[in-house]
């Protein structure tokens, strides 16, 4: 009788199965796989790779405004608007998260690869 | 090994079964090539508010500035009750005598009107005197004495608004307060704009009010009124509007006590209803804006007969975390944050 499974059915089965390990490494590393955009004035100025982020740092987008930037997340960490509601809101760390200074015109948030397309609030 | 043994080994089955695995992969690179190649996102501030924006089709950069910029017009030449001349402004600053409007200012008053008259008035657009007393998120933000309340109230009435052909018409001393669907409206803008260009399908969000255009199938995020950063379930939806209102969006605290920005016209003070939020699907996006705040005044039950009379479904969210889903979404809507209970 034929084998049904012989060496070389062996040997492709391996390698689809590495080739599928190989493309799940990412996701076993930690990577977030989270990117931050800052726009300002209806510009991206600044495009963070949250994963690549050794050491927190912050920076200021426009005067009076600074944003904090630590792996894998970000926040306003001051801003020179009455209310400060960016600064309420706190850390940014998932998809789809927006935090924005209206008065200022800066908007930060957060693009990645979750599978929700857009929130309603 | 000879050419005799290599054959053996790699025999028709395999080699074919390396070029199907082949194909495969390449095919998915070249539809998630594709698929990038033809989408454009973007993010800005207008109308005072978040705009997130995601186009399917060509040309979706010079869209996306139309957008911008239709969103914007929607608020300065129509409704903003802040701007000098946009007709709302002038509707307020003539009330007592008619004022000549935009049609599209016209249809989206007439829009809201009968949301009122559907809903016996809780939800208002003559709320404006109202609004101006509490100032939710504003420099005058205070909860006001009982005598000022009533006050205001007097001048809260619907049916005074009269319009013929473009002139609108409201009583002495009201004041017209579209803030409650101008996210919507603005959404209905652009579904008009987005009909004469190549954009294939979008979703676009005016500060949490949402359009989806096209065929394409969205995945929503129904925001976590505890926690307005998560969601706590999705909508797979297409071809609509979605609105959300809840009382965690403007607020303050007095005395212990928790006042938020959705007011029952009938009473003057924040609804006293058992919702966190209110999230409605229906085809237009000033229905949706007017519905959800409507509903979330009602409560569940006496929203359910609204909801139908515009072909509109919803999901409610309760203090206490239990969800509730009408028919129409039942096989849309999926529970992703398991502190929150599906109620049948």
């Amino acid at each position: 009788m034929k084998k049904l499974f012989g060496k070389t059915d062996l040997l492709i089965t391996v390698a689809v199965l590495v080739l599928s390990l190989l493309l799940f490494i990412p996701s076993l590393s930690g990577d977030t796989g989270l990117t931050a955009q800052i726009i300002v004035d209806g510009e991206i100025t600044e495009e963070i790779d949250l994963d690549a982020v050794e050491k927190a740092y912050s920076f200021s987008p426009k005067d009076g405004t600074e944003i904090e930037v630590a792996r894998g997340r970000l926040r306003f960490s001051d801003a020179c608007c009455r209310d400060e509601l960016c600064i309420a809101r706190g850390w940014l760390s998932a998809k789809g998260q927006t935090s924005a200074c209206l008065p200022e015109r800066i908007v930060i948030t957060i693009k990645g690869t979750d599978n929700t397309d857009m929130m309603t609030y | 090994m000879n050419t005799a043994e290599v054959k053996k080994k790699f025999n028709k089955k395999s080699v074919l079964a390396l070029a199907v695995c082949a194909i495969l992969v390449i095919s998915i690179v070249l539809a998630d090539f594709a698929a990038s190649r033809s989408e454009f996102s973007d993010t800005t501030i207008a109308m005072g508010t978040v705009v997130s924006l995601r186009l399917f089709g060509s040309e979706g950069e010079e869209a996306a500035a139309a957008i911008e910029e239709n969103i914007n017009e929607t608020e300065k030449a129509l409704l903003s009750w802040r701007e000098k001349d946009s007709d709302v402004n002038r509707i307020n600053s003539s009330a007592g005598t008619a004022a000549s409007v935009s049609t599209e200012t016209v249809e989206i008053i007439n829009k809201a009107l009968d949301v009122s008259r559907n809903c016996e008035g809780v939800f208002d657009i003559t709320v404006g005197k109202l609004t101006d007393l509490w100032d939710f998120g504003g420099e005058g933000q205070r909860l006001p004495g009982d005598d000022e309340i009533a006050e205001a109230l007097g001048t809260v009435s619907y049916s005074s608004v009269k319009i013929t052909d473009t002139t609108v018409l409201t009583a002495d001393n009201q004041k017209l307060d579209l803030g409650a669907v101008g996210k919507g409206a603005a959404c209905d803008r652009v579904r008009d704009y987005l009909s004469s260009t190549s954009t294939d399908s979008a979703v676009i969000s005016v500060g949490g009010s949402l359009l989806l255009y096209g065929d394409r199938s969205f995945n929503i995020g129904i925001v976590n009124p505890e926690n307005d950063k998560a969601s706590m379930g999705t909508l797979k939806l297409s071809d609509t509007c979605v609105s959300t209102s809840g009382s965690y969006e403007k607020f303050f605290e007095k005395d212990g006590k928790v006042y938020h920005h959705i007011l029952d016209a009938h009473t003057g003070h924040p609804a006293d209803s058992r919702l966190s939020s209110v999230t409605v699907v229906c085809s237009s996006g000033t229905l949706s804006d007017a519905l959800s705040t409507a509903c979330y005044i009602l409560g569940y039950n006496d929203s359910l007969a609204l909801l139908k009379n515009y072909d509109a479904e919803a999901v409610f969210i309760f203090k206490d975390n239990t969800v509730r889903v009408t028919d129409g979404l039942e096989n849309k809507f999926t529970l992703t944050d398991e502190s929150f209970v599906i109620k049948e």
